[in-house]
């Protein structure tokens, strides 16, 4: 297998919502624009870091390449199948092969459920390790391979930390053996010194099993960490991609450099002759988002092209992708 | 160790070597176990279902042990006041009250477990698929419940027994599909919300069949409210067969039925009040004791009481 | 040197729950000098928020029970009556918390909000206090303030809602600002852009801030001194640049080590600390860091270290010196 070959490639991805008017007739009077035209390619045991503020459409764009919200349009190609042209079957085995790690360990476990039983469930729902003894042996094998004495399996999620609730969320994700994860903010809700652990271990089961992740971060720096590549969104279009070693350097788009200059460093020394690059109100509404550069309107380079074209990501010298017309 | 992390975890926060995410922080307590507790700490509650067990202690064994057989006819002592050979006193036929309302424990629990049973039945279901599937379904489904809830229950009831029938069976069945849009409107709420929860989600990610996350996720979810309007409305039920039999359109005579010894004690009020008295007393503390349990249970099911300390986030 | 205008001394909190006392703030003591900003750092369980709430007594008591003394310009907070404690809150100490959504009355316009204070507090008529409300808007960064002081807070992002905490928070010219996680929930930029302006205030206003946060990346940014707590305690107190540099306490130092650095060649695994924090019904004997710490003794666990001086104006708290452990 080359070791470039692209896992996954998800082509003009569009997830539009329609907004409808009350009453009786209800009809479409808008449209929310959360992922417009995203374009991603993902290589087999990368981790792929998509990074950007709330309401960016990282999150939808996740759910989208995992088909739990429809979208309107472009394409995701996984492993070489053409995942919209799959029937429901289809695509129920499919999801053997992909996993989501949620934000928020608290809500995506189910309460009532003990935590053998949720790691259980995807075994349960593909037909894996038939039989009471095999299917417990595997799940012990996965509460041990995520940090979890299997000895609590009868235990339920409120009886855990968030950090132990989020290694359950893991080893449910790993229980089918999937190729490709999807992160969606996996570190977010958790305590600081636990968000190292969780970073480590989700580092170590990269190692281990060979996964490809999506890494969905409002967090440039665990992003920087964890990723091989970034790339950031703003208002439901990808912006820049490039490598980390890039990274380091500084990013090229202007609002990535506005984003990286706005998190914070825990280093006194540096926060005091930082400069940053602040950026003016607020992101606009992805219900009528600027025409042209969606960032233009607090873009401090902004001329009058950028109102008028929608810059392409086009591929600059270094082999960055950068969407502006100041590097046309 | 899976992710070997510097230094050796001690102490009771992470006495286990060997996987470093350490032991749960809170100690092992079913819901099941928790909600009981809870219960039981609720003086009410408690009050509730001791009366509860007397009745049904009462509805079981009445027949057995009362003074007197029910039907029994003793004109010679008819409209005797309560004194120790008739502890609440005798009716126009002289049988004796007391036998009568003991017996009229079963007669009630009955028709309100098998009434609510049949609004649980029907309207459940009702209330699930609404919820889940939503769109058109929920549309036709729920237009129907809100006609059916629209009406007053008593003229809902009389109607469908008009057309029925009068009788204990059909009685039940009446007070059922009354009390079927409460239970489809309770279970389809929370069926929203928990349709909405990022659980359900993650079991999609998974690959679960809509049927399994109705059956593994949603439904076990739901129960809370629906055990909390199931005991509240056993009181309804109870009291619905009341008014029926009140109404001469639910247990036919001789049979004794609170609601029909009330009816009866009406004509007797003034010279022999007890009549009447005993069987209204038994239908409000049975009403009682079923709606002490069910706020109870709410106040146990109630996810916002859980502590401060047990449901701690960032920050 | 110049008297602080908040002392706290031994502040105590515990909660009555179902399994016993959980003490979740243990003998808690600071100063805030006039014009300073102090950051006070902690995950969640060490009692920084809790510490905060009990200083304007808001905490409901019981469950909880809040001993020691907090002098506010010599006056104790925690022994004032309720309309004592009523005329500080708000008007002379302000706070400000993670979600402005919660802490604003969505049936009311800001501008409302805004202007009922200074009338009461300040004594303004009602033209001058929304003439007041809307420089107030302004001062903290609010496009066309004019038009925006009669929207609901319905009608505001998430930081624009922020900066109208901030504003409602400084409008009667408070001596103390209190922010509780105040920008965690905001995005980077925007946080970028509050924490510009809460500095450009407090030059402006001379206020003096209590800043508590889990973010270590703030705090170098905006702190003057910080104090470390962990399960209620604390673990370090210092300026903020010997804090960073010299990290003398294990809790301080291990925290530091696990944050991912931007800009690290290679990236290695991260340096996490193992376990979890102390859950206050169960705190161990001893120090509450020594479970989870790579140095600790037998003794740790035995008897809880005193707070003491470990250098110019730098408190920690541990058995050991730090020359020894680190050398």
């Amino acid at each position: 297998m080359p070791e470039d070959q692209a896992l996954l490639e998800v082509d003009a991805l569009e997830v539009h919502f329609p907004v409808y008017s009350r009453g009786v007739l209800r009809r479409q009077i808008a449209t929310v624009q959360a992922v417009d035209g995203v374009t991603l390619e993902i290589r087999r045991g990368e981790t792929l870091g998509l990074v950007g503020e709330s309401g960016c459409g990282k999150t939808t764009t996740g759910m989208a390449i995992l088909r739990l919200v429809q979208p309107t349009g472009g394409a995701v190609v996984f492993d070489s199948v053409d995942v919209g042209a799959l029937d429901k079957g289809q695509m129920r085995r499919l999801r053997r092969r992909m996993a989501m790690i949620f934000q928020d360990p608290y809500a995506s476990l189910d309460p009532r459920m003990t935590i053998g039983d949720i790691v259980a469930e995807p075994l349960r729902i593909h037909g894996l390790h038939e039989g009471k003894e095999a299917r417990t042996r595997r799940v012990a094998d996965l509460l041990d391979m995520v940090g979890l004495n299997p000895d609590y399996r009868d235990r339920f999620p409120h009886e855990f930390s968030g950090g132990q609730r989020q290694r359950v969320g893991i080893a449910r994700a790993l229980a089918t053996e999937p190729d490709f994860i999807v992160c969606d903010e996996p570190i977010a809700a958790l305590d600081v010194s636990i968000q190292a652990q969780v970073m480590n271990l989700l580092e170590d089961l990269q190692d281990e099993l060979g996964l490809t992740y999506l890494f969905i971060a409002h967090d440039l720096s665990a992003v920087q960490h964890l990723a091989d590549r970034i790339a950031v969104m703003y208002l439901g279009r990808i912006v820049e991609v490039v490598d980390r070693d890039q990274a380091v350097a500084g990013f090229t788009h202007p609002y990535s450099e506005s984003l990286l200059s706005a998190v914070p460093v825990p280093d006194p020394k540096i926060e005091r002759h930082r400069e940053r690059i602040l950026l003016e109100g607020d992101v606009p509404s992805p219900l009528n988002p600027p025409s042209g550069c969606h960032f233009r309107t607090r873009c401090r380079y902004a001329f009058d092209q950028c109102a008028t074209d929608d810059p392409e990501l086009r591929e600059l010298d270094d082999g960055r992708l950068v969407a502006c017309h100041l590097y046309a | 160790m899976t992710s070997g992390d510097e230094g050796l975890a001690r102490g009771a926060q992470a006495s286990d070597p060997s996987h470093d995410a350490g032991a749960p922080i809170a100690e092992h307590r079913s819901r099941t176990h928790a909600t009981v507790e809870t219960v039981l700490r609720n003086r009410l509650a408690v009050a509730g279902l001791v009366i509860l067990a007397v009745l049904v202690l009462a509805a079981i064994i009445g027949p057995w042990v009362i003074p007197y057989e029910i039907n029994e006819i003793d004109i010679a002592n008819r409209l005797t006041g309560p004194s120790t050979d008739h502890w609440f006193g005798t009716d126009e036929l002289g049988r004796d009250v007391f036998s009568r309302v003991v017996v009229g424990a079963r007669v009630s629990l009955v028709v309100g477990f098998v009434a609510v049973g049949i609004a649980l039945i029907l309207g459940v279901p009702i209330g699930l698929i609404s919820g889940f599937y939503g769109g058109a379904t929920d549309s036709t489904l729920m237009r129907f419940m809100d006609i059916l809830f629209s009406l007053p229950a008593i003229l809902l009831a009389i109607a469908i027994l008009a057309v029925l029938g009068p009788g204990i069976v059909n009685a039940m069945i009446a007070i059922g599909i009354v009390y079927t849009p409460i239970f489809a409107r309770i279970t389809r709420g929370s069926v929203l919300t928990i349709r909405q929860s990022v659980f359900v989600r993650a079991a999609e990610s998974l690959g679960a069949t809509n049927n399994r996350i109705l059956r593994t996720h949603i439904l076990p979810n739901v129960m809370a409210p629906i055990i909390v309007q199931t005991s509240l409305s056993l009181a309804f039920a109870i009291l619905a067969e009341a008014a029926l039999s009140f109404l001469g359109l639910g247990v036919q005579p001789p049979e004794p039925a609170w609601g029909r010894m009330l009816a009866e004690g009406r004509s007797f009020f003034e010279q022999a009040p007890w009549m009447a008295i005993f069987p209204g007393l038994a239908i409000v503390l049975t009403v009682m004791a079923f709606n002490f349990v069910g706020d109870g249970l709410r106040d146990a099911l109630d996810p916002q009481q859980r502590s401060v300390i047990e449901s701690r986030g960032v920050g | 040197m110049t008297e602080p205008i908040l002392s706290v001394r031994d502040l105590t909190v515990s909660f009555g729950t179902r399994l016993g006392r959980a003490r979740v703030v243990n003998g808690l003591s600071y100063d805030v000098e006039p014009g300073e900003t102090l950051a006070i750092v902690g995950e969640s369980g060490s009692g920084k928020s809790v510490s905060s709430l009990a200083l304007l007594q808001l905490l409901p008591t019981p469950p909880a029970r809040v001993e020691g003394e907090a002098r506010f310009h010599g006056d104790d907070l925690l022994a004032m009556e309720d309309d004592e404690i009523r005329s500080v809150r708000g008007n002379r100490i302000a706070m400000i918390f993670q979600d402005p959504m919660t802490s604003l009355n969505p049936v009311r316009t800001v501008g409302y909000q805004l202007i009922e204070p200074l009338k009461m507090h300040m004594g303004l008529d009602a033209a001058s206090a929304r003439n007041r409300a809307i420089d107030l808007l302004d001062l903290v960064g609010i496009p066309s303030a004019a038009e925006r002081v009669d929207d609901y807070p319905h009608q505001f992002s998430g930081g624009m809602r922020q900066r109208v905490m901030i504003a409602m928070g400084i409008a009667c010219n408070p001596d103390l600002l209190i922010a509780d996680e105040a920008t965690t929930a905001l995005d980077v930029t925007t946080q970028a852009q509050i924490l510009d302006e809460i500095g450009r205030l407090q030059s402006e206003l001379g206020l003096s801030v209590i800043w508590i946060t889990h973010d270590l990346g703030v705090v170098a940014g905006i702190a003057d001194r910080v104090v470390v707590l962990y399960g209620g305690a604390i673990m370090e107190e210092a300026a903020v640049d010997p804090l960073y540099e010299e990290r003398r306490h294990p809790y301080t130092r291990a925290l530091l080590a696990s944050l991912p650095v931007p800009g690290a060649d290679r990236p290695n695994r991260l340096r996490a600390i193992p376990g979890l924090p102390p859950d206050p019904t169960r705190m161990p004997p001893g120090c509450p860091f020594a479970p989870r710490c790579a140095h600790a003794q037998e003794s740790c666990s035995q008897q809880a270290p005193e707070l003491r001086e470990a250098g110019e104006a730098h408190l920690v708290a541990c058995h050991f010196d730090p020359e020894e452990l680190y050398a």
